[in-house]
């Protein structure tokens, strides 16, 4: 027996030696300076070559160590970067006038010749980007002298400000000194942050650029973590090691109200989310009156209220409020059942039976929703099944294939927070992802997507979102709420696209 | 002897080269990747003309022989997501994962050995009783469930131990806890088992007989004896771990080929998924390998013959 008991006492002080490596570490882990942050989103970037990249997280990332010409303040209004004026000079041609006296973070001297070069990139037949479709509309960059440039369009292109805030600019002679590759791995930009360290799936580091033409940043040094699991995300946040978490589900918020270092910001996103109503697949769903009748027959808000704990905004039409464009006179449709069922009999369909597609964790509690509209919708007479896709590139598939359930549950935003690419991607006749067909509604768009003059054109849009709510494409859903934990000694508060600014960090 | 370890290596290679043809086979059934690496909204004109700049327009035949051509030269080609060569990515995620894997298993064997050793002696005493329990406990617990709880008293309540990430020896404890809990139960179970079986011998029982030190007829004569299966179990249990780091590493943000892994699965990322399972198949033929040559080093009797019919 005494040697029992001396085995166990020397595996208690193994354990108690190993524990004791980690003793103390509580919040100096990922040793930070006072003015140092860690950011822990739920994936690494995909690329620090930011022309490579379509994903919003990389994105993200990428912002802190490339301008671009245009951005977006806090209230998500156009405003300078590295062009410091826009006009028109005809229909097709759009002049910019660049910042003088920048500089790439290699010493290199930003002007004109990066501007082009930064868009040829792009179109380059063997380079990869997925941003070609961004500026698909624009026909070439000319040089007018080392600090304006003019963009030719093949069409005229109201959205081409938009477009300007996505153009992010990179350093010719590094690229073409280095190489692609090489220009991903080592990135180069004129940003407010230098690149330090990428080590793949651990973290990306960056350093504040002094010389940055809008002044020093608050912050001193940044690190990017990819923290995949929830759990951990939330734990990282509060032993310290996480200043900013990004995705808290609602129903986590509680979770997070125990710790008192950190505290929960909330912004209404760019994020719709929907579920389309699969018209060109025929059935039932062909007929705009049993569309209607899904729409009356779902308590949007009452859902919203329920399962997000009210962490989400209706949408009256197919834009969020935060878009330019969104109409507020227009209205919701009414929880109304009784309604829902006249429209049904009116319909001749009396006896549906309808399948709802949802993913399972892409958006916040995605899952528990499609159970919550297909119980309603079963309730009040359109028998509904639930199937759920749990592996996203299968789901995905079925939306491009134009092979979904009668129903599909989507999310969308774009970074442009271009108003086209709200309605044209999801409800043109023959886009990838619009499973839906009007002849009016496809005139409507293309009238708004070219229309020059501003004022008419949000009439257009107006036009536009009044005749898809009557026409009801979809089950129209909810503005996603993004939600943050962050720790009280940052100044900070989120972005309505989604976006974390590492210059809007202050302590 | 030669003749053995020769044989066995052009089995590992058929093995290897059966393990390409699945992997190859299951991947393009999972349907198109330009999709997936495109955004929602894009053009088929842009989705036709990636997929012309990736080579999967050809049949698939001949992307096949392309694939082996280049990969026994160690060219498993660019992933599609990342853009960087497929082995680099390994390379550099590879050491992570191994030293997860190893500390896992060295924390399993270091607390499952001595505790199957002394349950085996102390038969049906209160220890005995205690390590049956924590053996089933360990065995029932799933990973995923483990090392969240683990998070949450070592890290958020306690704070002895960063809750996600690789920084330094700290780092590693609670991953490596929460890996090695399955196979640190498994070898605790065999290790009693086989000290019983092993104690039970008549060779035990003469040593004994004849005087010799209790001290040295456990730990010399038993323990070499019963080490035997438990070698076979760790080159297994290498295996397993190797495979059961694709959650670990989910949970604790843990930098390794797992999570590589499961990234590249789910954007169907073909380059890099064919060159990880290359990979770990040939780190588990190799280690199955080398555990069959341990034997005979442990037990001369094992010896390889060629069967006769």
């Amino acid at each position: 027996m005494r040697r029992a008991i001396w085995s166990v006492a020397t595996i208690l002080v193994i354990f108690a030696a190993t524990g004791g490596v980690g003793f103390g570490t509580r919040g100096q882990v990922w040793a930070a300076g006072e003015r140092d942050v860690t950011i822990a989103q739920g994936i690494d970037a995909e690329f620090l070559d930011v022309q490579m990249t379509n994903n919003i997280v990389t994105l993200i990332i990428n912002t802190s160590i490339y301008d671009t010409l245009l951005t977006r303040d806090k209230q998500l209004q156009l405003v300078p970067n590295l062009a410091i004026s826009y006009k028109l000079v005809s229909e097709r041609v759009w002049e910019v006038r660049l910042r003088q006296g920048v500089k790439f973070h290699n010493g290199e001297t930003f002007d004109a010749t990066a501007v082009k070069f930064s868009f040829e990139r792009i179109n380059r037949a063997d380079f990869k980007s997925p941003q070609k479709g961004w500026f698909s509309t624009i026909e070439a960059v000319e040089i007018v002298d080392p600090f304006t440039v003019r963009f030719h369009t093949k069409v005229p292109d109201p959205a081409m400000p938009a477009r300007m805030t996505l153009m992010y600019q990179l350093a010719p002679k590094y690229v073409a000194q280095v190489g692609d590759a090489q220009a991903n791995l080592k990135p180069v930009g004129t940003g407010p942050f230098k690149f330090v360290e990428w080590t793949k799936n651990d973290k990306i580091v960056v350093e504040a650029n002094d010389a940055h033409w809008s002044g020093k940043p608050a912050v001193r040094r940044a690190t990017w973590r990819p923290i995949p699991e929830l759990g951990a995300r939330i734990a990282a946040l509060q032993t310290g090691q996480a200043d900013l978490i990004v995705n808290v589900p609602p129903d986590q918020l509680q979770a997070l109200a125990t710790t008192r270092s950190v505290r929960v910001e909330k912004m209404p996103s760019c994020r719709i989310i929907y579920f389309g109503l699969a018209q060109i697949k025929g059935g039932p769903i062909a007929d705009k009156r049993v569309r209607q009748a899904i729409n009356h027959a779902v308590d949007v808000q009452g859902i919203i209220d329920s399962v997000l704990l009210g962490n989400g905004k209706r949408i009256n039409s197919s834009m969020p409020p935060n878009v330019w464009g969104y109409d507020p006179s227009i209205p919701f449709y009414d929880y109304n059942p009784k309604k829902a069922k006249e429209l049904l009999a009116a319909a001749g369909q009396t006896n549906i039976q309808l399948t709802l597609q949802a993913p399972n964790g892409r958006w916040a509690m995605d899952k528990d929703i499609a159970q919550a509209v297909a119980g309603q919708l079963t309730e009040n007479g359109i028998k509904t099944n639930v199937k759920i896709i749990g592996e996203w590139g299968s789901y995905v598939r079925s939306v491009l294939d134009h092979k979904t359930e009668d129903i599909f549950m989507n999310g969308w935003c774009l970074p442009s927070l271009e108003p086209d690419h709200w309605v044209t991607p999801n409800l043109h006749t023959g886009e990838p992802v619009s499973q839906f067909s009007n002849a009016e509604v496809d005139k409507l768009m293309e009238q708004a997507r070219s229309e020059m003059n501003t004022d008419k054109r949000k009439q257009l849009y107006s036009q536009l979102l009044r005749l898809i709510r009557e026409e009801a494409p979809w089950l129209f859903g909810y503005q996603q709420m993004d939600i943050y934990g962050v720790n009280n000694r940052l100044k900070w508060t989120p972005r309505g696209d989604e976006s974390i600014r590492l210059t809007e960090i202050s302590f | 002897m030669l003749a053995y370890v020769l044989r066995r290596l052009l089995q590992s290679l058929l093995v290897l080269l059966g393990v390409s043809v699945i992997v190859f086979g299951l991947l393009h059934l999972t349907g198109d990747p330009t999709r997936l690496l495109l955004p929602l909204e894009a053009r088929e004109e842009d989705v036709r003309q990636l997929r012309a700049l990736l080579g999967l327009d050809d049949p698939l035949a001949v992307q096949y022989v392309r694939f082996l051509s280049r990969a026994v030269r160690g060219d498993f080609g660019l992933s599609f997501k990342h853009q960087i060569p497929a082995l680099t990515l390994i390379l550099q995620t590879l050491p992570a994962t191994l030293e997860l894997t190893a500390a896992g298993l060295g924390l399993a064997l270091a607390v499952a050995v001595p505790a199957g050793i002394l349950s085996a002696l102390r038969r049906n005493s209160l220890l005995d009783a205690i390590c049956s329990v924590g053996v089933l406990m360990g065995q029932a617990m799933p990973v995923y469930w483990l090392g969240l709880l683990l998070i949450m008293v070592f890290a958020v309540w306690l704070g002895w131990f960063p809750a996600a990430g690789r920084d330094g020896l700290a780092s590693l404890v609670l991953p490596a806890t929460a890996l090695g809990a399955f196979s640190m139960a498994r070898i605790a179970r065999m290790a009693r088992s086989g000290m019983l079986e092993v104690l039970a011998q008549d060779y035990v029982r003469t040593a004994r007989a004849a005087g010799v030190r209790a001290f040295l007829v456990t730990y010399k004569y038993a323990l070499k004896n019963a080490a035997i299966p438990l070698v076979t179990i760790v080159g297994l249990e290498f295996g397993i771990l190797l495979g059961g780091a694709v959650i670990t590493e989910t949970i604790f943000a843990w930098p390794g080929v797992g999570r590589l892994a499961v990234d590249a699965i789910f954007s169907r990322d073909y380059p890099l998924v064919q060159a990880i399972v290359a990979m770990l198949a040939t780190i588990f033929v190799v280690i199955n390998l080398v555990m069959d040559l341990v034997y005979t080093y442990l037990d001369p009797r094992i010896v390889f013959v060629r069967s006769k019919p």
